[in-house]
This record gives structure tokens, C-alpha cells and sequence, in this order.
């Protein structure tokens, strides 16, 4: 059979980015450090969807993890944090171990369960679903972008009022300390 | 005429409603005359006796004397086809016993309530009265086993409150306490008989109607019942049956209950424990006399039993100085003899005997009573004498009565005769030679108690006080009946008693005349010397003892109760105390611990609220593996996907 | 041998769900045994980039008639922010009275 090296390459690349950086998110000292790992994690996935064949996602994942909620974080830490992170690292309690065994369970058995229940399916070579169809971009886009005028019109227009009700309901919120006369 | 006997009901409900009306009166202060009370009772009694006379007159009249019978009764309790019945059964045994307790009833009714005036309680004691009453006449007419278990309870409850009727006496309350606990035992017997006949009738007889036991049926009952048990265990459902009757009736070993209960006052020792409850426990082994016949093992043991008692109550009478006390060790040896004679298979004369000792003794209670009541309150013979001047009219009742009981004169004499002839033609020889000894005894005892306190020289305090008409008529009118009953036996008492019931009769016919005269006349003439002249009493150093302490059985019984129970009970003590409560400690520590353990888990920490759902989401999901697993084996098998 | 290295680096659907798999177990982990509370947010973040995979995934390898895959995982994305914000605005509501960021300090059920 032929293997694609390539793609494999760079899927492994990928993923094993992403992995990376995830384990280095929650295993580092400081708030910041694991904040960039973060980010270096988003750019990776967006790397996946470009493998994946879907751009625009990519492009859009970039835009809104990778830089905007960034922002958001380096804010909320700014504002938050001004004394040394040792005492803040990883805890020691027993949830620790406990949580480790459960999604080591839930791993093997999410595992088996994904394979059985590929192997159910009606496509004989589960584990090789090849991709079948190639989408060129320009076809992604234009289909998005009716879409998102034509079938998921209403899915946009819920958004859009589900932004303002955040924006509303923030600003609403009393975020800065006012000094009460007591 | 037969109005009588189709209403016969009436008569136990009556003194039923009159106890509850002087009972409920009290509380609603509606009944308060003494004298009002008093005619109410008196007339229900009246009632009844008018009642039982007519049914009596009824059954002369009625073509089926020896096999006469009447029942009436109704299903209380029925589950599918077995019924528990609640009625009336009259025939000639109810009957007779009937007119006995009705006019002993109404004779100790008009004494008391003459003696009992001036006592405050005297409403409480009437109501008890009624009580009574109520209880006795249902006992009598009660129509199966049940019926009369359930009027015997009643009986032993009217018994309890008599006897513990100076309730503030702890001598009393404690005499009461003892004989309730001893009728008890009996009693315990007597519902463990009367369940497991009744489970051998519905389980393995014709007719299921026989569950109820019902006393018309008895001879069935009793063939039935000999049929599918074998020797052994026939014997041990009659004396389970047994020991109600020998409770009830205080024989050997549950006799010392008797002795104490004249705690009470005179009438109650009168009316209870002479004449009526004591015979109750006569009348039902009379009653279940087919089933006991079909075994001689069986009659064989109520005879001895009855013998036993007889001898040692007779016994223990004749050094006894409290007179109530005489005279209740000689109701017990009489019973004794009642159960020798049922025992031995002198049917006629038991039951014969049953009656003439009922009106003889209530009698002389009465008598004793009013010597009692004259002296104000001195029960001890050594400190009466010479009342024959005093009280003249008591001491002739009591003369006749002590004729009457050591078989000499009157309707004693003719009872005694009955069973003694019966036990001669049986050839029972060894009972006969009991028989004869007590009544040796019984004569000796009785005559001494008549010589130490109507004859000789006053040895009390105070001088008699006179007594009145009243009393002196209610223990004449029972002293006539003692002298004229005898004269039944000419009119065949047997035709009344034997309800179609053989008994097998000797061909023999002998006449003990001769033999139980002199036996008592002996008697007799020993209590002369002995009390009357200047001879002094023998007191023969250990039998002595052995009779005045009763054997020490009523120490040996207070030993038992008392000793032997206190380290029982400690150990039930100890035991509650660390296993039950422990195992209650137990389970609250558990709880504890398992809500200590609980609450680790509830930390403040929503984190590790999130790792309780990993832990349950991976549970979860192992078992949808296991899903899985089984669905692609089956899907495998049957050959669907893959 | 060949077949089991056929298997591992020809790669199909199952090793996208994998990576996700991974990426959301991780994130899960994360959100567990973090003691700082922005460290947990951005764990829930990795949780949500896991089923974002996944979405994509799915709709590359069966999907291209409609499409919907994309453009859901599309508004996931947005969704997704949105609600990081409304987090990050509540945590500071927190912050401003606790004026600590250790989740032991925000410990609401013990009493």
C-alpha cells in the first residue's frame, strides 16, 4: 500500500506539536508560560485543519484562539497576578491520582469504543478511511459564505444577538471597585 | 318452657350490662347507692336462676333426658372452612352446673352485701361480683373449647381482682398476683391442648366443623383424635389439656395458690374458691371426659394426681390455725377427691360430689365469715372458742356442714358413698385406701376446727358481737340444701349426668357402708379427745413441721421464682446490655463511619467534583465496552455487519 | 510489521479522533489538578479545540455535499470565545473579592 510520507509528516508534526505544548500548558510554573503554550497549541490545530482541507476554520481558529482570546488571557492576568506562581502550580491532592487512573480508563476504553464502532460501520477498511473528496479552497469559501447568507442565516443572526448580550451584560457588570460610603 | 332455654343467653349478658353500668356509673357518678347496686345484682342473679330453673323443668319434661342438648352458636372468626363458633350448648351437665352456680351466686350475693357494707369500696366489689357472674354462667353455657378458654381467661381475671380486692394489703395484692400467675401456667397448657386438637380436627377429620371443638360433638372429637396420634402423643395433648384443669383447680404442684388467696374477703372465698371457679376446672375435665376415657394412662394420672392432693392438702389442714386456711386446704383435698373419683371412673360420684361440696363449703365460708366478722377481724382459732352461746345459729350451719364433708350425715355422706362404691366395684383398691385416709383426715380436721371454736372456753379479747338476720338466713337456706340434696340420689342422678355417654359399669355391687362410716367416726372421735376434753393434743415433732409449713413447697416455689430467676434474669441483663445493644451500638457506629466516610468526599473543591465524574464517566464507559463487546459477538454470530 | 506501519503512518480518520482524543483527555486533566484558575480556563479551552478537531474531522472525511461539519465547527469557534470572555469576566468579579487566584481559596460547598 502506498503511504503518503508527506502528509504523514506533517501530520505527525502537528499533532505531536499539539500534544507538546498542551502537556507543557499544564505542567509549567508560570501563568504565562502556560499561556503561550496555549497559543502555540491553537496555531497547531489550525495547522490540522489546513491538512484536513478546511482553510477557512484554520484561518478563522488563528484569528479568534490564537490572537483574540490571547489578549483576553494576558488582560485577566495582568490585572490578576502580581505575586509569584510556586504557590499556585499543580496540586498534590488526591484528585490528582484519581483523575489520572479515570481518563487513563476512559482513554482505553473511548479507544476500543472508537474502533468498534468503526469497525461496525459500513465501509470496510475502518481504519483506513481514505479521504474520498478533495474541496478546493475557493470551493470552501464560496460555499461558506452562501451558506452563511442562505441556509445558516439564521444561525448568523443568533449570533450576532447572542454578541450583544454579552456585550450588554458585560458592561452591565460591576467591574471596577467602587468605594461604598460605610 | 322452652322459652327458657332458647334465651338462655340472656343470663350471661345480664350481670354483664349490670357490671358494666356500676363500672361506668362510677366514672359518670350515675350509680352511686349501695343499695341500688346491690338490688340490681340481686336480681340479675335472680334472673339467671329463674332462667336455669326453667330450662331445668324443660328438660325433665323433654323426651330425651339422658341425651338431652340445646345449641345455639354462631361462626366469630372464619377463614375458608375453618370456623371458630361463639354460642350457647346446654344439656344436663351445663344444666346442673347451672343451677349450682346460679344459687350459690345469688345466696353469696345477698350475704355480701350485708357483710360488705360497711366497706368503702363496696361498689368496686359488686361490680367485680358481676363480673364474675358474667364469667361463670358463660364458662358454664359455653358451647366449644374456645368459648370456654376465652370464659376461663375472664374467670381467672374476676378471680384476680377478688382475691386483690384490699388492694392496699401487700399480702393480698401479692396472694393475687400469685394465683393470676398460676392460673396462667394452666392456662398455657390448656390453649397449647386446645390448638392442637383443633388443628388435628381440621387437618385430619370428616367434618372440619369439628376445628371448633364444639362440646356436642365431644365423642367424635375424641375418636378421632385417638385415631391418628399414637399413645404418646395422645397423652401429652391431654395433659397439656390437663393443666388448665389442675391450675384452675389447684391440685399438686400448682396447689399453693389456693391457700393464699383467702387474702380476699369471706364471700369471694365462698363464692370463687370453694363452690364455682375451683369447680370450673372439675367441669372441664367432665366436659372432655370422652377424650381422657380412650387412654388409661391419662385417667390413671388425674386419679394419682387427685389423690396426691387430697392426701397432703388433708394433711397440711390439720395443724393450720388461721380458719379461712382450714377451710381451704379442705376445699383442696375435697377437689382432690373430685378428680380421684373422675380419674378412677366414678363419673356420677365425682360430679355428685362437685355439687354437694359446693353448697357444704360456700357454707361453711359463710359460717367462718360470720365468726370472723363477730370478732371483729380474728382469724386465728387459738383465740376463738365457746361461740356456740354467741353465734348459735352459725354453729348448728357449721355442725351440719362437718357432718356433710366427713361423709357421715346428709348429702356428704350420700356423695362420698357414690364414690367410694365406684371405686370398690372398679377394683381400685389402693385409690379406695387413699379415699379412706382422707377422709380420716377430713374428718379429724374439720371436727377439730368445729371443737376449737364453738366449743370449750372463749379465749379471745374482745366479746363476740351478735350477728343478724340476714346472714343467718343465707347459711340456712344453703344448710337445708346440704341436708336435702342427699335425697337426689334416690331419683337417679346418674339419668342426669350421662349425656349419652357409656361409662362401663361393674356388675359388682358391693356396699362400703360399713368401712367409711367407721373410717370417719374414727376421725371424729379423735378430734373429741383431742379438742373437747382435758386431753392434750400430740404434737408429733417432724410431721408437725412437715404439716404446718405445707412441705415447704411454697418455700421451694419462692426459692425458684425468686433465686433461681434473679441469675437467670442478670444474665438477660448482661446480655441485652452488650449483645442487643451492642449490635443497636453497632449499626449507629456503622452509620457513623459510613457518613464520615461520605463526608471526605465532600470537599469545597468543584475540581475534584470533576474528578468524581472522570472516575464515574470511565466506570461508564468500561461498561459500554463491555456493551460493545457482547453486541459485536452477537452481531458477529448472527452474521449482521462486520 | 508492514501491516502494523501501514497502519500507523497512513493516515485516516482515526488518527485525527485520536489526536482529539488525546488533546481533550489532556485538557480534562488540566481543568482537574490546576491550582491556578486561569490555568483551568485555558484547559477548557484545550477540551474545546479537541471536539473542534473532531467536528472537522468528521465532516472532511463524509461530508461534502452540505457541509455543515464546517460551518458549525465555524460558529463553535465563535461560540467558544464568546464564552471565555463572560468567564474571564466573572473570574475577575471573583478575583475582586477573594484577590486570590488559587481554586483552594474559592472553596463555596464545604460549609
Amino acid at each position: 500500500m502506498e503511504i503518503d510520507i508527506l502528509k504523514s509528516l506533517i501530520f505527525f508534526g502537528f499533532a505531536g506539536a499539539i500534544i507538546l505544548f498542551a502537556l507543557l500548558s499544564i505542567f509549567s510554573m508560570r501563568i504565562l508560560y502556560s499561556l503561550l503554550s496555549a497559543v502555540c497549541v491553537f496555531f497547531a490545530t489550525a495547522g490540522i485543519y489546513f491538512l484536513l482541507g478546511a482553510d477557512y476554520n484554520a484561518v478563522i481558529q488563528i484569528a479568534v484562539y490564537g490572537i483574540a482570546i490571547p489578549i483576553l488571557f494576558v488582560l485577566a492576568i495582568m490585572f490578576t497576578s502580581d505575586k509569584i506562581d510556586k504557590k499556585t502550580y499543580l496540586t498534590i491532592q488526591p484528585r490528582f491520582f484519581f483523575s489520572f487512573l479515570g481518563l487513563g480508563a476512559l482513554f482505553l476504553s473511548l479507544i476500543y469504543l472508537i474502533a468498534t464502532s468503526l469497525s461496525l460501520s459500513s465501509n470496510s477498511d475502518w481504519i483506513m478511511q481514505k479521504q474520498t473528496m478533495f474541496i478546493n479552497k475557493y470551493q470552501m469559501f464560496s460555499a461558506l459564505s452562501t451558506g452563511i447568507f442562505t441556509n445558516y442565516a439564521l444561525a448568523f443572526e443568533l449570533f450576532s444577538v447572542l454578541l450583544l448580550i454579552v456585550i450588554v451584560g458585560i458592561s452591565t457588570l460591576n467591574l471596577s471597585k467602587e468605594k461604598t460610603d460605610d | 318452657m322452652e322459652f327458657f332455654v332458647n334465651n338462655i343467653y340472656t343470663i350471661i349478658l345480664f350481670p354483664l350490662w349490670v357490671f358494666l353500668l356500676i363500672i361506668l356509673g362510677r366514672f359518670l357518678n350515675v350509680v352511686q347507692s349501695r343499695r341500688v347496686i346491690a338490688l340490681i345484682t340481686l336480681a340479675s342473679t335472680a334472673y339467671g336462676m329463674v332462667f336455669a330453673i326453667g330450662s331445668f323443668l324443660y328438660m325433665l319434661t323433654a323426651s330425651n333426658v339422658p341425651n338431652f342438648a340445646y345449641e345455639s352458636s354462631y361462626p366469630f372468626l372464619k377463614i375458608a372452612d375453618y370456623s371458630l363458633n361463639f354460642g350457647v350448648y346446654v344439656d344436663n351437665l351445663s344444666l346442673i352446673m347451672l343451677l349450682v352456680v346460679s344459687v350459690i351466686s345469688f345466696v353469696v350475693q345477698l350475704y355480701s352485701s350485708n357483710y360488705m357494707w360497711q366497706d368503702k369500696s363496696f361498689p368496686r366489689f359488686f361490680g367485680y361480683l358481676n363480673l364474675f357472674n358474667f364469667s361463670m354462667l358463660g364458662l358454664v353455657l359455653s358451647s366449644n373449647l374456645f368459648q370456654t378458654y376465652v370464659f376461663w381467661e375472664l374467670v381467672g381475671v374476676s378471680s384476680y381482682l377478688l382475691i386483690g380486692f384490699w388492694y392496699k394489703k401487700l399480702s393480698a395484692s401479692q396472694a393475687a398476683k400469685k394465683a393470676f400467675i398460676m392460673n396462667r401456667i394452666g392456662d398455657f397448657g390448656l390453649l397449647a391442648g386446645t390448638i392442637i386438637v383443633s388443628y388435628f380436627m381440621y387437618q385430619y377429620s370428616d367434618a372440619t366443623s369439628l376445628a371448633t371443638i364444639p362440646f356436642a360433638n365431644i365423642s367424635d372429637i375424641g375418636t378421632y383424635l385417638y385415631s391418628y396420634t399414637n399413645d404418646t402423643i395422645f397423652a401429652i395433648i391431654c395433659v397439656l389439656l390437663l393443666f388448665g384443669s389442675f391450675a384452675k383447680s389447684a391440685q399438686f404442684p400448682l396447689h399453693t395458690w389456693l391457700a393464699d388467696a383467702m387474702e380476699g374477703p369471706t364471700p369471694v372465698s365462698a363464692l370463687i374458691h370453694s363452690a364455682t371457679m375451683v369447680a370450673a376446672g372439675v367441669y372441664l375435665i367432665a366436659r372432655l371426659y370422652p377424650i381422657y376415657a380412650l387412654s388409661d394412662w391419662v385417667m390413671n394420672f388425674i386419679a394419682i394426681i387427685g389423690l396426691i392432693t387430697a392426701l397432703i392438702c388433708a394433711y397440711f389442714a390439720i395443724t393450720q390455725n388461721d380458719l379461712k386456711r382450714i377451710l381451704a386446704y379442705s376445699t383442696n383435698s375435697q377437689l382432690g377427691l373430685m378428680f380421684l373419683a373422675l380419674g378412677a371412673g366414678a363419673y356420677t360420684g365425682g360430679l355428685f360430689h362437685l355439687v354437694t361440696h359446693a353448697f357444704f363449703k360456700s357454707m361453711l365460708f359463710l359460717c367462718s365469715g360470720i365468726v370472723i366478722h363477730s370478732l371483729l377481724n380474728q382469724q386465728d382459732i387459738r383465740y376463738m372458742g365457746g361461740l356456740r352461746k354467741h353465734l348459735p345459729t352459725t354453729a348448728i350451719c357449721y355442725l351440719i356442714g362437718c357432718f356433710s364433708i366427713s361423709g357421715l350425715l346428709f348429702s356428704g355422706f350420700y356423695s362420698k358413698e357414690m364414690i367410694i362404691k365406684s371405686l370398690l366395684e372398679n377394683n381400685h383398691y389402693i385409690f379406695a385406701i387413699g379415699f379412706l385416709l382422707v377422709a380420716l383426715m377430713t374428718a379429724f380436721y374439720m371436727f377439730r376446727s368445729y371443737f376449737v371454736v364453738f366449743e370449750g372456753e372463749y379465749r379471745g379479747e374482745n366479746p363476740p358481737h351478735k350477728t343478724n338476720f340476714i346472714l343467718n338466713f343465707c347459711i340456712s337456706v344453703l344448710a337445708i340444701f346440704t341436708v336435702l340434696l342427699g335425697y337426689l340420689t334416690h331419683v337417679n342422678f346418674e339419668k342426669f349426668v350421662q349425656f349419652g355417654f357409656n361409662i362401663t359399669q361393674s356388675t359388682k355391687n358391693v356396699n362400703p357402708l360399713f368401712i367409711s362410716l367407721s373410717v370417719a367416726l374414727i376421725g371424729l372421735l379423735l378430734a373429741f379427745v383431742f379438742y373437747n376434753t382435758k386431753v392434750k393434743a400430740i404434737k408429733l415433732p417432724i410431721l408437725y413441721k412437715l404439716s404446718y409449713n405445707r412441705f415447704y413447697i411454697d418455700n421451694l416455689y419462692d426459692f425458684i421464682s425468686g433465686k433461681m430467676y434473679y441469675v437467670v434474669s442478670r444474665l438477660c441483663a448482661f446480655f441485652d446490655k452488650h449483645f442487643v445493644d451492642g449490635l443497636v451500638i453497632l449499626s449507629a457506629l456503622g452509620v457513623r463511619s459510613v457518613s464520615w466516610v461520605l463526608s471526605k468526599f465532600q470537599t469545597g473543591n468543584f475540581q475534584s467534583y470533576l474528578a468524581y465524574s472522570v472516575v464515574f464517566l470511565a466506570i461508564v464507559f468500561a461498561g459500554l465496552m463491555f456493551a460493545y463487546t457482547m453486541i459485536i459477538q452477537y452481531s458477529l454470530l448472527s452474521g449482521v455487519g462486520g | 510489521m508492514t501491516d502494523t506501519i501501514n497502519l500507523i503512518f497512513d493516515i485516516g480518520l482515526y488518527h485525527y479522533l485520536f489526536l482529539a482524543l488525546v488533546l481533550f483527555l489532556i485538557g480534562f486533566f488540566g481543568a482537574i489538578v490546576s491550582k491556578n484558575i486561569l490555568k483551568v480556563l485555558i484547559s477548557v479551552e484545550f477540551m474545546l479545540t479537541a471536539v473542534n478537531i473532531n467536528f472537522i474531522a468528521f465532516a472532511s472525511f463524509f461530508d461534502n455535499i452540505h457541509l455543515q461539519g464546517f460551518v458549525f465547527s465555524l460558529f463553535y469557534i465563535a461560540v467558544g470565545a464568546v464564552e471565555i470572555a463572560i468567564a474571564l469576566a466573572i473570574f475577575y468579579l471573583m478575583f475582586q473579592s477573594k484577590q486570590s487566584v488559587n481554586t483552594e481559596d474559592y472553596n463555596g460547598g464545604k460549609e
